[in-house]
């Protein structure tokens, strides 16, 4: 799969997030609901001493962390292409994609289930210069915080909710210093919605 | 990294002041002061928007005081009048989610004094009426993003409907947008320091 296509088509970019674990239903980006047959394979075994809320969220955080070690690829990748103050920005953001990671799989752990591992690789295409390495970041970023809010109802109310939340704002962020490096309005809208 | 070159023509001042005064003229109700414990204490969901909106009405005064008092460099002055007018968008989306829900809007500060004790009682460490100078402003408006994100935050830990969870995660992403890019406007070029954290909760 191509960079530019997956960047510039609609459908190439839904099988990217297709592989993924992210499905798209009429150009909307939505996690796999835990009970919904997800592609990856998932263990929710749970343990007595666990909630039963927490263990059924369990394949949704998986899909998140997914989504999220496709970031972490991604902005490893693209760093080497990026310099000055971006470069600076993007190694602080890929330490907080990790840390997303961490946070996600300490839930997961919680619900007796055991964190997906990343992919031994990515097909990201082949960015050359620094504007592809930032267009590549928003997408990214976009589809992961679209994916975030259709999460959010459906895990367990509380904690796992704000925990989420609290890493989409994160992510909601991230796209909007990558927006102003690219020379676009970097809060374009009252609510973030992925699909600027 | 620089927040120069932003769009300048989203909305104009006088546009959100008038919307403003609109927003401001809406209600009647519990002290604003009770807004934030209000949030972690609701049991519906009118009662976890009622808070919130609470908040987001001393927002929307902060920015509209901001951009009468406080004379801007242009590329601040584009900024908050963008964000003014999100805050306003905000307030506008919850007022309206909260009337179909049967509920009333709480009341909007009156005055500084009033912003003020909103702050008090949040220990937020900033005043509104102390706010003179360019960077005074950049300052408090950047706590007060923080303010409303941890707003939303205990909102999301509260409301039931899934529909009003994606509005509040939507807004809620949006007041750590307005952070990240005050924040810039605080440290030229500094995105470290602009978006320190990989969890955001915001002051609550």
């Amino acid at each position: 799969m191509d960079f530019d296509e997956i960047l510039h088509d609609p459908s190439s970019r839904r099988a990217f997030l297709r592989a993924a674990g992210v499905s798209a239903a009429g150009g909307s980006v939505a996690f796999l609901a835990a009970c919904g047959g997800g592609s990856k394979s998932v263990n929710a075994t749970t343990t007595g001493s666990l909630t039963a809320g927490l263990s059924a969220d369990v394949a949704i955080l998986n899909n998140a962390i997914d989504l999220e070690h496709i970031a972490i690829a991604a902005y490893s990748a693209g760093i080497p292409l990026l310099s000055g103050t971006v470069q600076k920005a993007a190694a602080q953001f890929l330490a907080q994609e990790s840390s997303h990671v961490a946070a996600l799989s300490q839930l997961v752990k919680q619900g007796g289930g055991k964190p997906i591992a990343e992919r031994p690789s990515y097909n990201l295409g082949s960015p050359r210069r620094a504007h592809d390495v930032l267009a590549m970041l928003q997408m990214i970023e976009r589809t992961t915080i679209a994916a975030y809010l259709d999460a959010i109802p459906k895990v367990s109310p509380g904690s796992v909710r704000t925990r989420l939340a609290s890493i989409l704002t994160n992510e909601a962020q991230h796209v909007a210093v990558v927006r102003l490096a690219l020379g676009t309005q970097p809060v374009p809208g009252a609510l973030v919605t992925g699909s600027q | 990294v620089t927040v120069d070159g932003l769009d300048p023509h989203a909305t104009t001042r006088r546009r959100i002041l008038r919307r403003g005064a609109a927003v401001l003229t809406v209600s009647t109700a519990p002290p604003l002061i009770a807004a934030t414990s209000a949030i972690a204490r609701a049991e519906t969901d009118a009662d976890a928007l009622r808070a919130a909106l609470a908040i987001e009405q001393v927002v929307v005064f902060s920015y509209q005081h901001v951009l009468r008092t406080v004379s801007l460099a242009p590329g601040t002055a584009r900024l908050v009048t963008r964000f003014a007018a999100h805050e306003r968008a905000h307030a506008a989306i919850l007022t309206a989610a909260l009337r179909r829900l049967g509920g009333t809007s709480p009341a909007a500060p009156a005055d500084v004094k009033a912003a003020d004790r909103v702050f008090d009682a949040r220990e937020f460490p900033q005043r509104l009426g102390d706010v003179r100078s360019e960077k005074g402003a950049v300052d408090f408006l950047f706590g007060l993003e923080g303010l409303a994100e941890g707003a939303y935050f205990v909102a999301i830990s509260k409301l039931h409907d899934a529909r009003l969870l994606r509005m509040a995660a939507g807004i809620m992403g949006n007041e750590g947008q307005h952070a990240a890019l005050l924040g810039l406007l605080k440290d030229p070029g500094d995105a470290t320091k602009a978006v320190p954290n990989a969890l955001v909760e915001g002051q609550h």
